[in-house]
């Protein structure tokens, strides 16, 4: 049993941990509990101390006076018994005399180290020394200052001086002129106790022959284990570490990893000063078994819209934090939604699609350097399409923006970027005075797209406001009244590749809406649609969803994006702006393109791999069945040399050990609908 | 056609004792079984507001004081005003009363939609608390109202400890139903239960600078 744990017992829950006990101890807090318990009336029969000095003499005095047998430079070197200890040898360390104790508990110690954890982590570098018989920093990171434990300091009063020290330390490395105060501490420091001598290893006669000297008692690593790895040539302590599981358990570089270093020099015969303990990594402190039995609670988002897409028989899937509508029926090539969509009308729930204001003076400054666009032309009453990019050119991003008022705008992101725009926005302005605001109004609306050909019509119904395509055409903003008195923002847009409506509504509101446009759209035939329609519509438009059709390896321009490019602004200073001008006339560049299967026995799927003999030359970004060309349409990213319209290309698709290739012809990606019409009418 | 009302973003599975239509909400103002507490209320419908300027200081939104640091709470005229940083605050109205108008002024954003708030109260609430947040939130030294920003069960949050007996919080909207069932199952322990909005207006009742 460990001293604590005796300790414990004892005086917190006032049981007898042992009626007759035997202590070997390498510390004083080992001569504290050992007085303690015989003061309640424990019987102690002795105490083995690995020591041969450093002990604080008044201990010894009290020990004497208790009638305790106290043995200097001892440590236990046997245990006897099975279930219940019976007996323990005594011996001192270097096996000349042995004295056995009848007993029922042996309280054991190794002694105290540094707590030197939390400042290995953060960089600091150790070697043992022998002064102290501590691990001590050799080499602290800078501005980086340590005190009480982790330097070895147990005294009350030299801990809390050692923080004075350390925290004025601090104050002078951010230029503060407090010489004064800390010379007065490092004097006051001076008077205190120092450090408390560590325990050195304890090695004694039996170690190294019997099977169970532990080194690490979270992983059972023992002495043995120890010797078999430098005899295989794991002989440092980190390749022991790994060998052997050292301090892999929570106590990492405390008990093990410093008992492995004095291990490892004794068991080489290299001088201890020389060894070093291994590596600590977070946690420092670990987790507890509360944490691991607590439940785990499912958190997620839900729309404004969840209870109505459950009571149409939505099948939800998570998307990123939210939990959206992937089909509305069992068949997962979703043809009658999107056959629905493209006759009739559908309904969409794309309330988790980000949503912004920005305003202040210098609102078009900020939004002029995260898009890749020219925001001076964002008008009101109109939509304006653009895109954000990384500093390597890559598309992060896209959405809408209009101006809504004086130095007011409002625009939409995706829904996976929406939880970091602010802090994207504040990024790369951050050394701009710049004045302006930004709120994140996400799930303050939600947002209901209207698409199909009788989407207009659809609309008209609940609202009384003009939507002729004069009043109201393609990528125009209106704020209109639906329903009896409910305040929409109307965005005309075409994700799917039809005429759409996407309606941007208060969240609290956003029920009454829909069922609003569910009952009047009951003669048009309106149904929903998810998410899974809505990919196959938009992928048949070629519209890219960015991280689907977009990746590090591939820029705004080679995804076909470069239209968005306002390439003659360099004064903005466009993330993404010198990634762009450096590789647009790139030679070998991968490509996006469009490509169709017409007959193949085997199922294409995202992710297949598009082949030239046995190079892999590009992959499959998204394949689904066309409801337009009735057969195998997608969009691939391909290395340059295999873009050209109407050529073929090989596909690969590997099924565990089987490998199917087939035959795709490249067409342009946005094949449905090329000159946008459907959009227009 | 349907009359136009209005949806919060979660509904407690329990019986209702006493609601009433208020500008469209359905609010709850008791349930059956309310019992000793702590009570889990929903506060959704109050209104809410982000104030953002760049110089906040000289500022009166609705004819508050701003509080002067980050973190601080003032509670005037039935709204609680809260600092989160250098030039933006909240403003939360924590009484029904006649719906407000947002003010024309372009520092104004309504809010009301974009949160869930909720109210922890009743002799437990900080115990409540700290079943589902290692925030410390009756941290010594500080005077209540005070807000601290930080996660609840994960989730960002803006956190008013208003007193021992009453924690406020808001975060997004759409955590609102999976939030409240998590927090209630969490600390089902200290009989956290659903309450109605007439125990909030009794605590609130009960602050003198209300």
């Amino acid at each position: 049993m460990q001293v604590n744990t005796a300790w414990r017992l004892a005086r917190t829950h006032a049981i007898a941990p042992g009626k007759r006990i035997v202590f070997s101890i390498g510390d004083d807090l080992g001569l504290e509990a050992a007085l303690d318990l015989a003061e309640l009336g424990l019987n102690v029969l002795a105490v083995a101390d690995a020591r041969s000095n450093n002990q604080n003499a008044d201990l010894l005095t009290r020990l004497q006076s208790a009638g305790i047998e106290y043995l200097s430079g001892w440590a236990a070197s046997s245990v006897t018994g099975s279930k219940q200890v019976r007996g323990v040898d005594l011996s001192d360390l270097i096996g000349s005399q042995t004295r056995s104790f009848k007993c029922d508990l042996l309280v054991a110690s190794a002694g105290q180290q540094a707590v030197i954890g939390p400042l290995s982590t953060a960089g600091a570098q150790f070697q043992y020394c022998t002064e102290t018989g501590l691990f001590e920093a050799t080499e602290m990171p800078p501005n980086l200052f340590s005190a009480g434990r982790m330097t070895g300091l147990t005294h009350p009063g030299s801990i809390d001086t050692s923080g004075t020290i350390a925290g004025l330390e601090a104050a002078a490395a951010c230029d503060r002129d407090v010489s004064t105060s800390l010379e007065a501490a490092r004097k006051a420091a001076a008077k205190l106790p120092g450090k408390t001598k560590g325990c050195d290893l304890v090695c004694g006669p039996g170690i190294g022959a019997g099977r169970k000297a532990f080194i690490c008692f979270d992983e059972d690593g023992t002495f043995k284990t120890a010797v078999q790895s430098a005899s295989q040539g794991f002989d440092v302590p980190e390749l022991a570490k790994r060998f052997g599981g050292f301090g892999l358990g929570p106590g990492q570089y405390q008990v093990p990893g410093q008992n492995l270093a004095m291990a490892m020099s004794k068991i080489n015969g290299t001088p201890i000063e020389n060894s070093q303990g291994t590596t600590v990594r977070p946690p420092l402190v670990p987790l507890t078994l509360a944490t691991c039995a607590g439940p785990r609670h499912d958190i997620h988002k839900q729309t404004p819209l969840h209870r109505n897409q459950k009571a149409l028989g939505g099948i939800f899937r998570n998307a990123g934090v939210w939990r959206r509508v992937r089909y509305f029926s069992q068949d997962l090539d979703c043809r009658p939604e999107i056959r629905n969509v493209r006759e009739n009308v559908g309904l969409l729930d794309g309330s988790s699609l980000g949503k912004f204001r920005i305003y202040g003076p210098d609102a078009l400054r900020a939004l002029q350097r995260v898009y890749v666009s020219n925001m001076e032309k964002t008008r009101q009453g109109r939509c304006k399409y653009s895109a954000m990019c990384n500093d390597t050119g890559n598309i992060v991003d896209d959405g809408v923006i209009t101006r809504t008022g004086d130095d007011d705008y409002y625009f939409t992101t995706t829904s996976n970027r929406a939880g970091i725009t602010i802090e994207w926005f504040r990024y790369h302005t951050r050394y701009e005075d710049w004045d302006f605001k930004l709120v994140n109004l996400t799930d303050s609306m939600g947002s209901i797209n209207i698409a199909g050909p009788k989407a207009r019509k659809l609309l008209q119904k609940v609202t009384k406001e003009d939507l002729s395509n004069e009043a109201l055409p393609y990528m125009a903003y209106k704020e209109l009244v639906v329903g009896d008195g409910v305040k929409a923002r109307c965005l005309r847009l075409g994700f799917v590749g039809e005429l759409s409506f996407e309606l941007h509504v208060a969240a609290s509101s956003c029920q009454y809406v829909w069922e609003l446009l569910w009952e009047a759209g009951q003669e048009f035939d309106v149904q929903p649609f998810g998410m899974e329609a809505q990919n196959c519509l938009r992928a048949e438009k070629g519209h890219v969803i960015i991280g689907t059709e977009s990746e590090q390896r591939v820029t705004l321009l080679d995804i076909g994006m470069g239209f968005l490019w306002a390439r003659d602004d360099v004064v903005s200073n466009k993330i993404g702006a010198p990634a762009l001008r450096a590789c647009e006339n790139q030679q070998g560049r991968m490509k996006l393109v469009g490509f169709k299967v017409a007959e193949s026995a085997v199922t294409p799927q995202d992710g297949d791999i598009v082949v030239d003999g046995k190079n892999i030359v590009g992959y499959v970004c998204t394949t689904r069945i066309s409801e337009s060309l009735d057969c195998n349409y997608g969009m691939a990213l391909v290395n340059d040399g295999y873009t050209t319209k109407g050529e073929e290309i090989r596909m690969c698709q590997a099924l565990g050990k089987r490998h199917d290739e087939y035959t795709a012809t490249v067409i342009p990606p946005h094949f449905y609908d090329p000159d946008s019409e459907r959009l227009r009418m | 056609m349907n009359a136009v009302y209005r949806q919060g973003p979660l509904t407690f599975d329990c019986e209702v004792a006493e609601k009433i239509i208020h500008d469209g909400w359905e609010v709850v103002l008791s349930f059956e079984d309310e019992s000793d507490g702590p009570w889990l209320v929903d506060l959704c419908h109050l209104q809410r507001w982000d104030y953002q300027h760049t110089d906040l200081d000289s500022q009166k939104p609705f004819g508050l004081d701003v509080p002067a640091e980050p973190g601080q709470v003032l509670l005037q005229d039935q709204k609680l005003i809260t600092r989160m940083n250098r030039t933006q605050a909240a403003i939360w109205k924590l009484t029904r009363g006649d719906a407000i108008k947002t003010p024309e002024a372009v520092n104004f954003t309504d809010l009301t939609d974009a949160h869930c708030m909720l109210a922890v109260l009743g002799q437990e609430a900080a115990r409540v608390m700290e079943h589902v947040s290692n925030l410390d939130l009756l941290r010594p030294g500080k005077q209540a109202p005070f807000l601290t920003q930080g996660p609840v069960m994960h989730i960002p949050c803006q956190i008013v400890t208003a007193d021992v007996d009453c924690v406020l919080m808001t975060f997004s909207r759409g955590y609102g139903q999976s939030f409240a069932d998590a927090m209630l199952h969490a600390a089902s322990g200290c009989k956290l239960r659903p309450g109605g909005e007439d125990l909030f207006g009794r605590w609130l009742s009960g602050v003198g600078d209300a």
